[in-house]
């Protein structure tokens, strides 16, 4: 009979009661799950601290600072990569890794959910000012701080199967190095109203510490032996990055996958990156660039593969289309486009608890004081397409392109920051020559 | 009535497959799926209890077809012209102090503090079930909502969307109900009408039998085949302080005693019958019928808490909770404030988090906090002791595999996001008498697979500071510990054995 173990790791580049954070440069923290002859249970994989923010004279939070109520701690790590201990092989990399959750975490948990334990765990909120309220202006900041314990949302970690951890040659990856670089503060912290000098959030920064991450391990049955060479497959995320700036968007990547479950994407106008007067972490569809930053609303969209429509062979025309005969100028968020995007992430019909709502995929205006401050956690706004929801297989997309093409009013000059997440299926394979990863 | 399963049947139940194939017969007494062209006949009774006065009474189930694990035991409060309600968090699981399940002379099941035990398992029942269904059934109602503001600093507000702005500071129960607010703060909310007693109403819920007996969520009980008499027996709490809430209005009536309505109570049996041929070849095949279940055993302590002022640290406690021999799959504790009963929201239900200072100056403000683990078989759980909340908080959802929904400042007492406004008059984000830093719940899931040997298991607790709720006086908390332990039932030709595992 197997048995677990639990371990608290800390990291290996930092001492482990000193305080980190991207000012003082100390972006990147790694972890290591060293060699040994146990399984790694993934979904056990969790990152402990404690949080504090404090203003650039080294003040607590007030007035109108803030972070992503939506992502809470999530808002922080920049990208995660998991590499083999023994050859340093990245077996997975999320890039853009606080955008793939700005998708995630909306579409699948509640609102209860953002004000009950994914408040406890990763403090995020059903509201921007609770949050705010909660989080950013913590009174203990200087001593105790906001403490967080997140899961780590990736493929290997979501995976049902445990991770060998024993040594190349053994039938392992040869242990495992976390490896997190930390988000610049002016991406995770802003000014609700979009002042980006104000003295509440110029310069202001975060800071971690008691940095650790808990996991569970299981020793395998003595009796069962592990076979030198072995796969082990598991779905991932991959992360691709482009800009548009026109009616008509084009979006083409070659994916090289070949088992692709799903893509899904989010947008955000390319002036509100890094910029400490916007929330560079917030979904919405497209917005011009006129005083008003209205909404370039999407009037048609269909997604292609090598050239042709697929997986629907149709456009889909949205509610804004022109050709409709009804009041084209509604802000209400196409309901086909929604639930494409939303199955994309998770399978719609398997889908209990989500944050979308017709208030929060709306239409709106880009300006800070609309998009900081939408109800029900926050804006869910997306694009994307399921492609295989019924064999888990997927569908190859290895030697053809992956395309999207979407007219919206997007008639100014907006450049618009289009994040790509592609859920595919990848086998990693390990054996005394090493690890690669069958993609 | 008569109806065919579908794969669908109940969300409260397990849903594990039958490992049945088509030509065996399915095993009845497991939950989960059952081919679905099987027919089942349902047969309701409502059972009287056999004996019964305010402090016990006893049902006697009948000995046939296969007991439904859903049925329920009706009880209701008698009237009283005290406005007592039940508490948020456990509704009429409060009057159970103590419940057991015997089978002839043997007990098969029986918690003992039933009612803080059922504190500990309702937080993991969703918000939107509490508000929605268990709020009608058992009176339990710990939802949640964000209490927006208003524009116009309006006294109330009813629906009228558009006086409302997306900004909400604060966030605290929702019963379905208007909360009376202003533009800076809720200000009150009210329970309501069938949760409360009056002169002319007595409030009455129901409790499920797979509550009561955790591992009737497992297994049902084939009472055809079983000759013995099986009876249920509750032990009712006091019915002064411990049953109901008071409303803050009504806090001179502490020594009001509420009741219960004996001729209310009952037992709704639903007895299920598959075709007569399929429950006779399992009879047949199952004469010597035997699984395994989870049973739950209490260890109590006295935690002695300074005077107000001068709350200090325990110092590390060594408490040995017992399990001596057994195979322990599962620890979980709760520390109750011994001065905190009926006049609050939650009543004794409740687990109290660590004191915290908000004020002062910046560095002299803290968040206390638990430093915990546990050892056994002279290793310990966790390789670190324990002290980030937000990290025991994820240790308790592993236990449980599932997550509380209650939320940071009514787990850890971090952040100030509960609302000011009241409840029956009690501030919600009063520590002593509303939310706020009463859910901190820990569990320990022993997760090595051994037999816990002579010596026990031992938690090994610090407190940080336990704020004292008396003005006063030296106060005291009672730690709880539930211990959760594998047991075997053996149904050999009609009589119930059970023992340890």
């Amino acid at each position: 009979m197997s048995t677990r173990q639990n371990l608290q790791v800390t990291p290996s580049n930092h001492t482990s009661t000193g305080t980190i954070s991207y000012k003082d440069g100390n972006p990147l923290i790694q972890f290591i799950i060293g060699e040994q002859e146990r399984m790694l249970v993934g979904s056990s994989v969790r990152l402990v601290g404690d949080l504090s923010i404090f203003k650039a004279d080294d003040t607590l939070s007030t007035g109108s600072l803030r972070m992503s109520e939506q992502l809470g701690v999530y808002s922080i790590i920049d990208s995660l990569t998991i590499k083999s201990q023994a050859t340093h092989q990245v077996i997975e990399e999320i890039r853009h890794f606080p955008r793939f959750m700005a998708s995630y975490l909306p579409v699948t948990s509640s609102a209860n959910d953002n004000a009950g334990h994914l408040g406890m765990t990763a403090l995020t909120s059903v509201n921007y000012d609770n949050q705010q309220h909660t989080v950013v202006e913590l009174p203990t900041a200087r001593t105790t701080g906001n403490s967080f314990c997140i899961n780590l949302p990736c493929g290997l970690f979501m995976g049902q199967n445990p991770i060998p951890l024993m040594a190349n040659g053994a039938g392992g990856v040869g242990g495992i190095l976390v490896e997190i670089q930390l988000a610049p503060d002016s991406n995770v912290l802003f000014d609700e109203d979009g002042s980006s000098t104000s003295d509440a959030v110029k310069d202001a920064f975060y800071q971690l510490k008691n940095l650790s991450i808990s996991c569970e391990v299981m020793t395998p049955d003595p009796s069962v032996r592990v076979a030198p060479a072995n796969t082990f497959e598991y779905n991932s995320i991959s992360s691709y990055f482009t800009t548009f700036n026109s009616t008509n968007a084009i979006v083409n990547f070659n994916l090289g996958l070949s088992r692709v479950l799903g893509v899904f994407g989010n947008i955000i106008s390319a002036d509100k990156i890094n910029n400490r007067g916007e929330n560079g972490l917030t979904n919405n569809y497209p917005v011009n660039s006129d005083t008003a930053k209205s909404a370039a609303k999407i009037e048609q969209l269909f997604f292609t593969r090598g050239g042709e429509r697929f997986p629907l062979e149709y456009n889909v025309d949205t509610l804004q289309n022109s050709n409709q005969t009804f009041d084209s100028g509604n802000d209400t968020a196409d309901p086909q486009i929604v639930q494409e995007y939303m199955n994309a992430i998770t399978q719609f019909s398997k889908l209990r608890r989500t944050s979308a709502s017709p208030l929060n995929t709306e239409y709106t205006s880009g300006l800070a004081t609309v998009v900081n401050k939408k109800v029900d956690g926050g804006s869910t706004a997306g694009i994307g397409v399921a492609y295989d929801v019924i064999s888990g297989q997927g569908v190859d997309f290895s030697s053809v392109n992956w395309g999207m093409n979407m007219t919206c009013d997007l008639t100014t000059d907006s450049p618009q920051a289009f994040y790509l997440f592609v859920h595919s299926k990848q086998t990693l394979a390990f054996s005394q020559q090493g690890i690669s990863v069958v993609r | 009535m008569s109806y065919a399963t579908s794969s669908d049947q109940s969300q409260m139940m397990s849903q594990s497959p039958s490992p049945a194939d088509a030509g065996a017969v399915p095993d009845l007494v497991k939950i989960g799926q059952i081919p679905t062209n099987t027919a089942i006949d349902i047969e309701t009774d409502i059972l009287d209890p056999v004996v019964h006065s305010d402090t016990f009474c006893r049902f006697q189930l009948q000995n046939k077809g296969i007991l439904h694990s859903n049925s329920k035991i009706i009880l209701r409060l008698a009237t009283n012209s005290v406005a007592g309600f039940l508490p948020v968090g456990v509704g009429i699981h409060s009057l159970i102090e103590r419940c057991a399940l015997r089978v002839g002379t043997k007990t098969m099941c029986e918690i003992d503090d039933y009612n803080h035990y059922a504190g500990y398992k309702s937080m993991f029942l969703a918000n939107e079930h509490q508000k929605q269904r268990e709020m009608f059934m058992s009176g339990r109602r710990l939802a949640h909502k964000p209490y927006y503001s208003d524009y116009e600093g309006a006294n109330d507000f009813f629906g009228d969307v558009p006086d409302l702005t997306t900004k909400a500071e604060r966030v605290g129960l929702d019963n379905g109900a208007a909360v009376t607010s202003t533009a800076a703060q809720a200000t009150s909310l009210e329970v309501r009408e069938w949760l409360r007693t009056s002169s002319s109403y007595g409030p009455e819920l129901t409790v499920s039998l797979q509550e009561l007996f955790p591992f009737l969520s497992q297994n049902q009980l084939p009472l055809f085949m079983m000759n013995e008499p099986v009876t249920i027996e509750l032990f009712f709490s006091a019915a002064a302080q411990e049953r109901l809430c008071l409303p803050e209005s009504a806090s001179g009536s502490t020594a009001t005693s509420f009741t219960i309505d004996t001729t209310a109570t009952q037992l709704v049996a639903d007895y299920q019958y598959f075709p007569q041929e399929m429950m006779e070849q399992y009879a047949a095949q199952n004469a010597n019928l035997s699984f395994t279940y989870s049973d739950y055993r209490l260890a109590k302590r006295t935690i002695d808490v300074n005077a107000s002022g001068s709350e200090a640290s325990s110092g590390q406690l060594i408490i040995n909770v017992g399990g001596a021999g057994r195979l322990v799959t599962k620890v979980f504790t709760s520390l109750e404030d011994n001065n905190i009963k009926s006049l609050s929201m939650l009543n004794k239900y409740h687990s109290r988090g660590l004191q915290r200072v908000y004020s002062g100056t910046e560095t002299a403000r803290f968040n206390g906090s638990l430093t915990s683990n546990v050892k056994y078989n002279d290793h310990f759980l966790y390789p670190v002791d324990v002290t980030n909340s937000a990290q025991q908080f994820h240790y308790l959802v592993g236990a449980e595999g599932m997550v509380p929904f209650v939320n940071r400042e009514e787990y850890n007492f971090e952040g100030q996001g509960l609302a000011s406004g009241t409840y029956e008059g009690w501030q919600q984000k009063s520590e002593d008498n509303g939310l706020a830093n009463n859910f901190f719940y820990q569990a320990y899931k022993l997760n090595r697979n051994e037999r816990v040997n002579s010596r026990g298991i031992e938690l090994y607790n610090t407190w940080d500071k336990i704020k004292n709720s008396k003005a006063t006086e030296e106060n005291s908390c009672t730690l709880r510990t539930y211990l959760e332990i594998v047991r075997v039932a053996q149904l050999v030709d009609g009589n119930m054995e059970t023992f340890f595992a």
